[in-house]
């Protein structure tokens, strides 16, 4: 027994290190925990959104390119062939039958271009951005030099160029090879000198990203990068530069984004694990409020919600619930885009929620409006053609904004914000009936039959599994009554209202407490058709709790062989029929005929107890296998069922006294399997009975050698134990971690203001 | 007594001397190869070990493959799977940068060759490789013949500006023997990957000497010499219930409640309730000798042997008289 403690104080001190180290099971996407979304999708923050606006500029720049050298000939050349020479990526020569019109006119301004454009440094830049690239040990050096560009000769022909459009394309090559060269000065001045000047086009906006990126300062790259529409420069952000932004462009679209991402930013300093210091979040705060209350009082938005709500949000960051719903309402009455408009939504229910002082009954009413809203808003989107993704287990894919944001917000609504309401009024039945909708909404993603979705994945089941029965017991009396309030009615109408699963989880409860007459009378009304839905079925069919797999670990094949009593289990095992049969066996260890009959039968109890409990049987009394830490931490205070079940061994041992010899060493094979570490792997082969004295000597030695580091290692133990057989604290743990677990690492921003050199691959000509 | 003595060290020397030659016979005209298909190159002791008791003369090592990339979008075909270095490369061996190149990449290869000729010279300038040889590895057929030799010819001339009067060889597959060689110097007969692994009427994918044989009375005539690549690998492949093929799995790993139903065939339940099947494919020493010498056979001279591949947790299953033997 000792031994089994020993080994059981070592997993949980490892699980605990690792629990911690980890900041809990989970990993999640950063967005998951996000309040403030103004419904663009969650790709412009990362490489797609580069890759769309690039797929459409490089669009837009290959059609004018081809288009403008296509009229520079005169419309002599078609399409299809200037389009041939220019993106070849060859210097002129007679095989383009462009590049011969120019030779033929002798073009030199234009031949010159090209041989720029598509000349050896044109195709070392090219190659540099290209996905072939590696590079040799030189370019290992973090500034690479490019001694060789002409910029001479495009300066000079720059200044001399007879026709402006070539001239600004000259403008372009010089801004390109500058960039490359990390020449930022000169980037700047062909810009001041030439770029201005460009007319709106591609051109420009390719020449423009380059100034952009080398201006040095940061407002005037925000503004430029806002004019080109491109957004991810932006996203390494700060209220000066949203000033700066709307100064120059007050109702710029990337005002809502950029504003977006500064308060989602303030989430992660706050609650990251990279967080930053007090003083300097309060300084953010600051700073953002006085800017939003400056240009609230300039005017010159259409947008103040945006303002407003964002302020509200900085505050329930804050921690200051009441100042948020305010601002939040203050909000709700202010102009604002349709997407302000419905954040404002989500974050007031959102802040109501978060209310713990009202009483119920106020409480539910204030809240009861927008959870009818969002939850039909998430029926209608999960209706929709990507409606399968709109779930907590697809929290991943982001496929829109809005709809999977709505999932978000009513899974921190309610594993957060509500719970933790209702616990604190110890009122965990009610908890049950928010998370009994919130798992019939937002986690249907889990495939019944898949081997990695776990019952065990359903929020509601791991809040009910580690309640008290009564709380479910009194679910499952709202749920058949009916309610009788507004609230009582429209959890009941949305929840999942399956009572072969809560039928099925009342009985095992009771089954787990050997409760056989309770567990017997709920799950008599679990149907077959709900129990093949359940994960755990393949493994109620597949194992029989009485057979002796205890004794070889694994050989499921030499266990079934086994001529028992009990064998016709197989013909219907189920968890009810499990609780008949202990029934049984209980009633028979006290009445069976003699202390022969009566200790096999407290032998077969005594097995199905193991199985059930530490053994292959695990689906009896559990709904996932060992491998999730946080269902471990749930069952360690079944540890002291193990001492019950070790004390039942020494009564029948005594019972069965020296009458029947193999029913004794078979008991103290079963004792000596209790006690050993798993880990070990000892394996006793069926029918060899001749090898348990060996066996127990191992067992001496064992035991011998762990002794010592027990008895130190127990106190430990039995203190971890109390704390973590708390369900309610792990409850509160798993929950809270829910909604406040941050991701490790923000994700690095590849482009950065001041390099769009790395994101840019222009069809730069 | 003194006779007795002579006469021992006389033999004694003379077994001396005929080890000692039987040692320069064995590698006097033949060159050990092996290949080295893994991402990061990184050897443990074994493997290090490896090559100095076989005496490898040359490592064949993956660079790159070439193949469809969705995530680009200027490139339809791009380098993935690049090599990467983590300890150093041994001195006394030739390290030969193979690139492998699926079919449908080769028949673009005009938009990236000269791309991919650089990415050579990079990553061999950046891991301070002096190539002597360069390989390809390609299933071309029929339809992709012109693709892959207009390739060689291509990107032999873009290596020649890296690398001056590089030679350059070629995978040669069974079914590839009865179609011209290509242009390349060297030819490296892949005796593996016989069957098709997909069928799970295949017994063993991997080398099976039935498949080997209707293509030796091509290898007399074939005009390209020839290196013999034998496999040292073995993977389990999965099938559904319906004996489907499900996946490929290099890491071999038998689950729990496996029962054996055939020669090589497993089958195990899943947790669906489904039974599934896996086939543990392994080549055998012998089968591995006799195709061998089958082959050796058939092309009329020793050939130089290259083992497939180099990883220690594949080559165990083998002893150490069996790989000598392999290499011999």
């Amino acid at each position: 027994m000792k031994s089994k403690i020993f080994t059981f104080s070592i997993i949980l001190l490892l699980l605990s290190g690792k629990t911690m180290a980890c900041g809990g099971s989970f990993y999640m996407d950063p967005s998951l925990h996000y309040i403030f979304h103004l419904g663009y999708p969650k790709s412009y923050a990362h490489n797609d959104y580069y890759t769309d606006w690039k797929v459409k500029n490089d669009k837009i720049f290959h059609d004018e390119n081809v288009a403008f050298w296509h009229k520079y000939t005169g419309k002599k050349v078609s399409k299809e062939e200037v389009e041939k020479a220019i993106y070849s990526g060859n210097k002129p020569s007679k095989k383009y039958e462009f590049f011969k019109y120019l030779i033929d006119k002798n073009d030199t301004v234009a031949l010159q271009y090209w041989n720029i454009v598509n000349g050896d440094l044109g195709s070392t830049i090219r190659w540099e951005r290209s996905v072939w690239y590696f590079p040799t040990k030189n370019e290992k050096t973090p500034d690479p030099s490019y001694n060789d560009i002409p910029y001479e000769i495009t300066f000079g022909t720059i200044d001399h160029c007879p026709n402006h459009n070539i001239r600004n394309r000259y403008a372009l090559q010089l801004m390109r090879m500058a960039f490359a060269k990390r020449d930022n000065k000169l980037v700047v001045e062909v810009w001041d000198k030439y770029g201005r000047k460009i007319p709106a086009s591609a051109l420009r906006t390719q020449c423009k990203s380059y100034y952009a990126g080398a201006v040095g300062n940061r407002e005037l790259s925000t503004v430029a990068f806002a004019e080109i529409g491109y957004f991810n420069p932006l996203l390494d952000y700060n209220t000066n530069n949203i000033k700066a932004l709307y100064k120059h462009i007050p109702n710029s679209k990337h005002l809502e984004l950029s504003v977006e991402n500064i308060v989602n930013q303030h989430f992660d300093n706050c609650f990251g694990y990279d967080t930053t210091s007090r003083k300097a979040r309060k300084q953010e705060s600051e700073a953002f409020h006085k800017t939003a209350e400056e240009i609230l009082a300039d005017g010159k938005s259409n947008n103040p919600a945006l303002w407003k709500s964002a302020q509200a949000a900085f505050a329930y960051i804050d921690g200051d619930n009441a100042l948020a719903l305010n601002l939040i309402r203050q909000a709700d009455s202010l102009k604002g885009t349709k997407n302000v408009k419905e954040n404002i939504r989500l974050m007031r229910l959102l802040f109501l929620a978060s209310d713990t002082t009202t009483n119920d009954s106020l409480y539910e009413n204030a809240l009861l409006p927008d959870l009818q809203w969002l939850v039909a808003q998430i029926r209608k989107d999960q209706n929709t053609e990507n409606g399968f993704y709109y779930d907590e287990s697809f929290w991943y894919e982001e496929i829109t904004g809005f709809p999977q944001h709505r999932v978000k917000i009513l899974r921190r609504t309610i594993l957060k914000e509500i719970i933790s309401h209702f616990e604190k009024k110890g009122r965990q039945e009610r908890c049950l009936a928010y998370l009994d909708i919130y798992s019939s909404l937002c986690n249907r993603g889990l495939d019944k039959r898949h081997k990695l979705s776990l019952d065990y994945g359903s929020r509601f089941l791991i809040y009910a599994d580690t309640t008290k029965v009564e709380n479910l017991k009194k679910h499952l009396a709202l749920l058949q009554s009916g309610g009788e309030s507004e609230m009582d009615k429209f959890l009941v109408k949305n929840s999942s209202k399956d009572y072969n699963f809560l039928n099925e989880l009342i009985g095992t409860k009771y089954l787990r407490t050997e409760n056989w007459d309770a567990a017997i009378a709920y799950l008599k009304n679990v149907s077959k058709k709900f129990r093949k839905t359940q994960n755990i079925h393949y493994y109620l069919t597949e194992r029989n709790p009485f057979g002796e797999a205890w004794i070889t670990n694994s050989r499921k094949a030499k266990y079934r062989k086994i001529e028992s009593p009990w064998e016709k289990y197989n013909d219907n095992p189920t968890k009810l029929q499990f609780c008949q049969t202990m029934k049984k066996l209980k009633i028979l260890s006290h009445n069976g005929k003699d202390a022969s009959a009566r200790a096999e039968a407290r032998y077969a109890y005594v097995v199905g107890l193991y199985q059930a409990f530490f053994g292959r049987c695990w689906s009896l009394t559990r709904y996932s296998d060992s491998f999730d830490p946080m269902y471990d931490e749930h069952f360690y205070p079944n540890d002291r069922k193990l001492l019950s079940i070790e004390k039942y061994i020494d009564k029948t041992i005594a019972m069965t006294g020296s009458g029947n010899k193999e029913l004794a060493d078979k008991l103290f094979v079963m004792k000596y399997a209790l006690e050993i570490d798993d880990l070990a792997e000892y394996y006793v082969p069926l029918n060899d009975w001749s090898k348990y004295d060996n066996y127990k000597r191992q067992s001496e030695k064992h035991d011998a050698v762990v002794n010592d580091m027990e008895t130190e290692l127990f106190a430990d133990w039995s203190k971890r134990c109390g704390v973590v057989a708390n369900a309610d604290y792990v409850r509160h743990t798993y929950c809270d971690q829910l909604a406040d677990h941050r991701p490790q690492i923000r994700g690095t921003q590849e482009h950065t203001i001041f390099m769009p050199i790395n994101g840019h691959m222009f069809f730069e000509i | 007594m003194v006779r007795k003595i002579i006469t021992t060290l006389t033999l004694a020397a003379a077994a001396l001397v005929m080890a000692s030659c039987g040692g320069k016979v064995e590698y006097a005209d033949t060159v050990n190869g092996i290949y080295y298909w893994r991402g990061v190159y990184d050897l443990d002791n074994k493997e290090q070990e490896f090559l100095k008791q076989n005496n490898i003369r040359k490592m064949y090592m993956r660079f790159f493959d070439v193949e469809e990339c969705n995530y680009y979008v200027t490139e339809k075909y791009a380098p993935m799977y690049t090599l990467e270095l983590r300890s150093k490369l041994p001195d006394s061996v030739e390290i030969i940068p193979t690139v492998f190149i699926t079919t449908s990449a080769i028949k673009d290869y005009e938009n990236y060759y000269q791309h991919l000729a650089r990415r050579i010279y990079a990553m061999c300038d950046s891991y301070d490789i002096t190539p002597k040889e360069i390989q390809f590895d390609c299933d071309w057929t029929t339809s992709t013949r012109e693709s892959f030799f207009a390739f060689l010819k291509d990107v032999r001339t873009e290596l020649e500006q890296y690398f001056p009067g590089i030679r350059l060889s070629s995978t040669i597959r069974l079914h590839q023997l009865q179609q011209t060689p290509p242009p390349v110097d060297e030819g490296v007969l892949m005796c593996y990957n016989t069957g098709d692994f997909k069928d799970f009427n295949t017994k063993n994918s991997i080398l099976d000497i039935k498949d080997v044989k209707p293509y030796l009375k091509y290898l007399k005539s074939y005009d390209l010499p020839l290196s013999l690549a034998l496999p040292t690998y073995d993977w389990i492949v999965e099938f559904d219930s319906d004996k489907k093929f499900s996946y490929l799995n290099n890491w071999v790993y038998f689950p729990a409640d496996t029962v054996r139903v055939g020669e090589n065939l497993w089958r195990y339940n899943n947790y669906d309730g489904n039974s599934s099947y896996m086939r543990h494919e392994r080549v055998s020493a012998k089968t591995i000798l006799e195709t061998k010498d089958l082959v050796q056979k058939a092309y009329g001279k020793k050939m130089n042997i290259i083992l497939y591949h180099l990883n220690s947790s594949q080559l165990k299953k083998y002893t150490n008289d069996e790989i000598e033997d392999f290499y011999l």
